[in-house]
């Protein structure tokens, strides 16, 4: 089968020239094996529902070249400012959701080229782990710490936020008549969210751990949940009685989707780098997939030709490897594979009708892997490692910032819509002013000005004790001196006359310079 | 340099939860988090047994490999360690361990993970070895005091042992050879890959 020698490990990534060779000869084989699950419906259908979102849209074309940024072949999505932790494209593959670590949700316009940011939704509290298109097309949902928003795509406007979890929502799902929602909270709870009264429906209580993962059956009655606890349960969606716990894996599972079709059979993937796909009516184990040495992460889905990919990620030789792995539904045969050097595989979806896969991983933006047919193995472009994984530097200030503070902030004048607002000439800035910037109403009633002595207090104290409200994670700097070695880095940082030399150690994948 | 290893012999946890309890009470842990669990398998039916699990400072530690802010380091003793100002509470590391070890407090303002907490094989964090910082972040500093995890040091049958590497080996080879059966050592394979017991 096309792809599978790939699977041995070791060779794949210590021999890199034999892996070169050897992907060539087996995009080679793919390419004559094409007819054997590419059928007639493989060809994109750009008139396939979600009508309100694909009226406009052309049907996109296969990828030319993912590795040229900016180019017109590159269909890479760029412009979060943070790692990107959801993905989910339309039916027609004309549009994407994507939630990121820089507490914002994205729309993109996946017809365009490159690909063009339509709206960014920002006024989270927290990281978008999860995101949800509406089957109206009209509508998104998205989970933005513990709480769980409804927007209107065309407009932008928050039409609900629900409100009631205790601690962040992990994955979140809509029944199949679109009256209802379900989240999963690592508060251990799953709760139902009623979108046309828009009122709080059933809560979901009795796993023992984080609940990560959360889907509804095919005809909506039932919800089934995963999490860490390591058992797959099954609720009513009326009323949220507890029926049974349908399968116990032991190990946490991170992952889980229903798989198309009405028979209710569930794909999950697991810590101990175990996916199993299990009949939900009986529990009965269908199938078992390939053992991995890492856990498995995220699952896409494609109904037409049907198609399942599971991504995670594995070391190998030192060295940390995401994967994703691409099997034909039914019959479960491995189709392709593919690994991701810039580390572990958080997110993803299809594209294109099962063509491509978007996925996300460490880095502020959502790349493309063309699966069909296959893409050849290349060097992504990009930063690494990441501006906030850097060790060694001189000067402690600086490195307290780029440790500590650069994954939600930037020094130049351009933001690069990141979780907070840029630091650009910081000192002297009255808090909770930046224009553009969607501040928390403790910042925005703060009666703070910004400098040594302020700046002080908010590390020394915790900002969630300085400042109660902020949407600042919980970040203290306990030693005085590293303290002290911030503010001062910051000083000549944050200046107007010091923008270039601060750009160095901050990169923001931008070169916007637009003042505020 | 030793390097230090945790084993359960499963074939002794009497699922006492002795080692969790010791650990909560040297390490003075907050309320809703517990850096080691008793895990019982087949409760009441036959083959029942009970595994004492924490983080195990695996040779290759997927949270290290998972950080995206790098917040964890290995000593030469080889414990797994994290400093928690660093840490923002994303949670990858709680969805790349194969053990359970992260923990999160649940205290984060807007429904964030707060700083995640798991077992520091009784070796204190990144702070002045022994200091109350240390204390407060991280629990008790038992190696630079030259002694070893309460956990084990607590545990009545010797079920759990916590030490050098070889040692601890040593001593699980005896009691395989001893006892004619073996297959208790849960855990080792995927924690210490190519290091068998």
């Amino acid at each position: 089968m096309p792809g599978r020698d790939n699977a041995n490990p070791g060779r794949f990534w210590s021999q890199r020239v034999l892996m070169r060779v050897s992907i060539c000869a087996l995009g080679a084989l793919l390419l004559l094996s094409r007819p054997l699950w590419r059928g007639a419906e493989f060809e994109a259908r750009a008139e396939e529902s979600d009508a309100a979102v694909t009226a406009s849209a052309a049907k996109p074309d296969a990828p030319k070249d993912a590795s040229a940024p900016g180019g017109q072949g590159d269909l890479s999505l760029r412009g979060h400012g943070g790692p990107v932790h959801s993905i989910k494209l339309n039916s027609a593959k004309t549009r994407a959701l994507t939630g990121s670590f820089d507490y914002s949700m994205m729309l993109w316009d996946l017809s365009a080229r490159p690909p063009k940011q339509i709206r960014r939704f920002d006024k989270h509290d927290g990281w978008v782990k999860a995101v949800a298109l509406h089957r109206d097309g009209r509508r998104a949902l998205s989970a933005g710490g513990g709480d769980v928003w409804l927007w209107d795509l065309a407009t932008g406007e928050a039409l609900y936020r629900f409100k009631g979890h205790k601690a962040e929502i992990s994955a979140l799902a809509l029944s199949p008549d679109g009256k209802w929602a379900a989240s999963a909270s690592s508060d251990r709870t799953v709760r139902l969210w009623n979108l046309e009264t828009r009122r709080a429906g059933p809560v979901l209580k009795g796993h023992k751990g984080p609940v990560n993962a959360v889907a509804f059956s095919a005809d909506g009655k039932t919800v089934f949940t995963a999490g860490y606890d390591g058992t797959i349960r099954s609720w009513a969606s009326a009323g949220g009685a507890f029926k049974r716990i349908l399968y116990r894996h032991g190990f946490g599972i991170n992952a889980m989707a229903r798989l198309p079709g009405k028979k209710d059979l569930l794909v999950f993937g697991a810590l101990d780098g175990r996916a199993l796909v299990i009949d939900a009516r009986t529990g009965e184990r269908v199938h078992r997939f390939k053992a991995l040495q890492g856990p498995f992460l995220a699952i896409a889905l494609q109904e037409k030709p049907g198609l399942l990919a599971l991504s995670g990620f594995e070391k190998k030789g030192g060295d940390i490897v995401g994967f994703i792995h691409v099997f034909r539904l039914g019959d479960w045969a491995p189709i392709e594979e593919y690994e991701n050097p810039r580390g572990p595989i958080w997110a993803m979806d299809f594209g294109a009708i099962g063509a491509t896969i978007y996925y996300g991983g460490k880095d502020d933006r959502v790349t493309v892997w063309q699966v069909s047919p296959r893409k050849e193995f290349e060097t992504i472009a990009g930063p690494m490692p990441r501006r906030f994984e850097v060790n060694g530097t001189a000067d402690q200030g600086e490195l307290q910032f780029v440790r500590k503070c650069s994954l939600c902030h930037t020094l130049t004048s351009d933001g690069g819509n990141r979780a907070g607002p840029t630091l650009y000439r910081l000192f002297g800035r009255r808090a909770g002013t930046l224009p553009g910037y969607p501040y928390s109403d403790t910042l925005k009633n703060a009666d703070i000005i910004w400098s040594a002595e302020t700046i002080e207090l908010l590390f020394g104290l915790g900002p969630s004790h300085y400042l109660p409200g902020t949407k600042m994670p919980l970040q203290k700097i306990s030693d005085p001196k590293k303290r002290e070695a911030l503010i001062a880095y910051l000083k000549t940082a944050s200046d107007a006359k010091s923008e270039d030399s601060s750009r160095k150690s901050d990169e923001t994948g931008k070169d916007s310079s637009k003042e505020q | 340099m030793a390097r230090m290893k945790f084993l359960c012999d499963a074939e002794r946890c009497i699922e006492c939860n002795a080692c969790v309890t010791a650990c909560k009470n040297e390490n003075e842990v907050p309320w809703g988090i517990n850096r080691r669990r008793v895990v019982t398998i087949n409760d009441g039916k036959p083959g029942e047994r009970s595994i004492s699990v924490a983080c195990m400072h695996c040779s290759d530690a997927p949270c290290m490999a998972v950080c995206p802010v790098d917040v964890f380091y290995q000593t030469d003793e080889g414990v797994v360690l994290h400093s928690k100002d660093l840490c923002i509470g994303c949670g990858y590391c709680f969805y790349a361990c194969p053990f359970g070890a992260p923990q999160f407090p649940q205290v984060g303002n807007f429904g964030s993970r707060g700083k995640m907490d798991k077992c520091t094989f009784c070796a204190g964090g990144p702070e002045t070895d022994k200091s109350d910082v240390e204390f407060k972040k991280y629990g008790r500093n038992r190696l630079a005091e030259g002694k070893l995890p309460l956990c084990a040091e607590m545990c009545s049958t010797k079920a759990l042992l916590a030490g050098d590497g070889d040692v601890v080996s040593d001593i699980y080879r005896e009691r395989v050879v001893s006892r004619g059966f073996g297959s208790g050592a849960w855990g080792w394979g995927r924690a210490y890959p190519g290091q068998g017991a």
